[in-house]
């Protein structure tokens, strides 16, 4: 189809080998070489059975983004190109600074997204979980005695806080519904089918359900991060060094490799597991490869909706993108002048926006995986101290970020 | 081998004594007994000067011993449950100290709106010229005395050079020359040795100030960039004034308050 068409016009044509992100070759085709990546859209869709044609994709040439195939190569070689589809939906970007709301007495020390975008929930270290709209304050739940350290929805309705004296609190709409006790501050709260499962420092995770506790699963050392997988499958990243795989209560595997505690965990689909660490690498668990390239801890990582990439923030001020189904090392975002703390993606997986002790937010192209594309979009400068939490709003581009200025700032395009 | 280690070459040739470490204990055991005794016995200025030497001695003893205490009291209270509110992962951190780590919290913008031009040492004692400048006479018959030699501490920045000699009127002597301070900030009490930038301004005269004279109460600038310090818009705040406040020409150092 597209032979003829360029045989008819007697021009230059190239022919082009299209492989998809995870290495499948599509099919080779000869395009002319004043094709645009529109026209490589057609040829995508014609080639793919499935029946949606209107399906959009971005083309890669060597990692750097293409627009068309003018002056990439000649007729005697075949050009590899990487076709990646595109999400359907698109967000803007935050960059203004829409609402700046003060209340708490203490640093913010995490803010959450209800999973209806509607309300957010911030966690103070004045020992309140405030909830906020767009418009102003909502609700205060009071009742933790000390620093409050993470919050958890779980529906619109019910969320859950933990604090630094190691109780957990859920809450409804109305009240709090449920306290339990950890021995030590809780590190991590994780709503999953079996229940709410919660980390403390005293090395254990307990699952409660209904206001009971249904298992206590432990590690030897504080246990850090905690993510729900697939198949009812719990996951936990400790200090002593080992990322722990639990199921209906009972150890399943115990992954071994890191060096030093390991920070943070992420997981997309049923094994596409990540974790940072205190010695600077990333394991990615499904190839069992060890990423390096941070020189300081790596604090957060976060995989973008989509799955393909997933992001790395460390305290040595740099992001790192990384694909998310090989592993390699994509681009790094450099731009912060002091540790990042957090890093969060948009919905549709274009942007991403981090927190960082410099006391900005900055937002960065996610999709863009030339080399050059490394600064800021934009600096959402506005706070007065180190911004520990952030969030973005799920279907949305609002962006929720906490500091240690006690207040809470909510991003608006 | 260098040529006085010839004791060493030889305990490595032939060894020691047998009874070696038994007298070395023994003598240092009687070395406390020995000074005592002289401690005791000696008078007049050799008594002064002893003493003075002991003084120091004690001195940095009682501050290794300080340190070492403090080592294990931060070891003891790994969750110290009355400090600030940090988020949990940054709970439970050795490395990062986060007391030397500056930051620009609330209070502290609050107390540079409220006194942005109250500084430490609000007044200070003019300096006269005569006694900032020394006369130097100059000529073949030492008649001519335009040349003016200044007394006090000055600070002179790296890419400064001279006049030719004839038409230099003030010299700035190498020897009270100074590059750094020693720059506390009031609210951590903690004390760091910075480089000095520029000399802003001198309380007692504007002539002063552009020939970088530092005396007790001028306002210095000076480079703070490695503690960390970051603006609202995020980037690191390079320069900083800070007052002077002890009398560099006398002490040979220049102690300094940081203006937050």
């Amino acid at each position: 189809m597209e032979d003829d068409v360029a045989k008819k016009r007697k021009k230059r044509s190239i022919r082009v080998e299209l492989v998809s992100v995870s290495g499948e070759t599509l099919g080779v085709v000869d395009v002319p070489e004043t094709a645009s990546s529109r026209d490589l859209e057609k040829v995508v869709n014609s080639l793919k059975d499935d029946d949606d044609d209107a399906q959009k994709y971005a083309f890669y040439f060597e990692h750097a983004r293409i627009e068309s195939l003018a002056s990439l190569g000649s007729e005697e070689e075949t050009l590899k190109i990487t076709y990646e589809a595109l999400g359907v939906f698109r967000v803007r970007r935050a960059t203004r600074c829409g609402a700046t709301m003060p209340g708490h007495t203490d640093a913010i020390l995490q803010v959450k997204y209800s999973p209806d975008a509607k309300v957010v929930a911030s966690a103070g270290g004045d020992g309140t979980v405030r909830l906020w709209d767009a418009t102003g304050p909502r609700r205060t739940c009071a009742g933790h005695r000390h620093h409050v350290l993470c919050v958890a929805w779980r529906d619109p309705e019910v969320f859950a806080s933990g604090d630094r004296g190691g109780e957990v609190r859920v809450w409804n709409t109305l009240e709090c519904l449920h306290v339990h006790k950890h021995s030590k501050w809780v590190t991590a709260l994780a709503w999953g089918p079996e229940g709410l499962a919660s980390s403390s420092k005293d090395g254990t995770i307990k699952i409660w359900r209904n206001g009971r506790m249904v298992a206590s699963l432990s590690h030897s050392d504080a246990v850090e991060a905690i993510v729900w997988g697939e198949e009812n499958k719990l996951y936990s990243g400790s200090r002593d060094r080992t990322v722990k795989v639990w199921a209906e209560g009972r150890l399943q595997s115990t992954l071994t490799g890191h060096a030093h505690r390991i920070n943070c965990l992420a997981i997309h689909g049923a094994d596409r597991l990540v974790s940072g660490s205190d010695d600077a690498t990333i394991f990615f668990w499904h190839t069992k490869a060890r990423l390096t390239g941070h020189q300081q801890a790596v604090i957060a990582v976060a995989f973008a909706p989509d799955g393909r990439k997933f992001a790395s923030a460390s305290f040595d001020k740099k992001i790192k993108l990384w694909n998310g189904v090989t592993g390699a090392f994509l681009t790094t975002l450099s731009g912060h002048v002091a540790a990042v703390y957090g890093v969060v993606w948009s919905p549709d997986s274009r942007f991403l926006a981090s927190a960082s002790k410099d006391s900005t937010v900055k937002v960065w192209a996610g999709d863009d995986m030339t080399k050059t594309a490394t600064k800021a979009l934009d600096t959402l400068a506005g706070h007065l101290d180190e911004v520990f939490a952030i969030d973005w709003a799920p279907a949305g581009a609002h962006i929720a970020s906490g500091s240690k200025d006690r207040t809470l700032k909510l991003w608006f395009p | 081998m260098p040529q006085h280690e010839y004791i060493e070459q030889h305990r490595k040739r032939h060894g020691e004594r047998l009874d070696a470490p038994e007298r070395k204990r023994k003598k240092e055991a009687r070395e406390v007994h020995r000074r005592a005794t002289f401690a005791r016995k000696v008078h007049g200025l050799r008594a002064k000067l002893h003493n003075k030497k002991r003084f120091k001695e004690k001195a940095t003893m009682r501050k290794t011993i300080a340190m070492h205490e403090e080592k294990e009291a931060r070891a003891r209270n790994d969750d110290g449950a009355n400090d600030g509110a940090v988020p949990a992962y940054l709970l439970d951190r050795e490395g990062v100290n986060r007391a030397k780590i500056l930051s620009n919290s609330i209070k502290q913008k609050r107390a540079e709106k409220a006194g942005k031009w109250s500084v430490p040492i609000p007044k200070v004692k003019p300096v006269a010229d005569d006694e900032m400048f020394r006369v130097q006479t100059t000529g073949k018959r030492k008649k001519k005395s335009w040349k003016r030699v200044v007394t006090k501490v000055t600070f002179v920045d790296e890419n400064f050079t001279r006049k030719p000699p004839k038409y230099e009127r003030f010299i700035r002597p190498s020897g009270l020359r100074m590059k750094k301070a020693h720059v506390t900030h009031p609210e951590l009490k903690a004390t760091f040795h910075l480089d000095i930038i520029g000399v802003k301004k001198n309380p007692s005269s504007s002539m002063y100030t552009s020939l970088g004279v530092v005396t007790k109460g001028t306002i210095i600038e000076v480079n703070v960039s490695e503690l960390g310090l970051v603006t609202t818009s995020g980037r690191v705040v390079w320069g900083k004034y800070a007052q002077v406040t002890n009398n560099p020409e006398l002490d040979g150092c220049i102690n300094a308050v940081l203006l937050v």
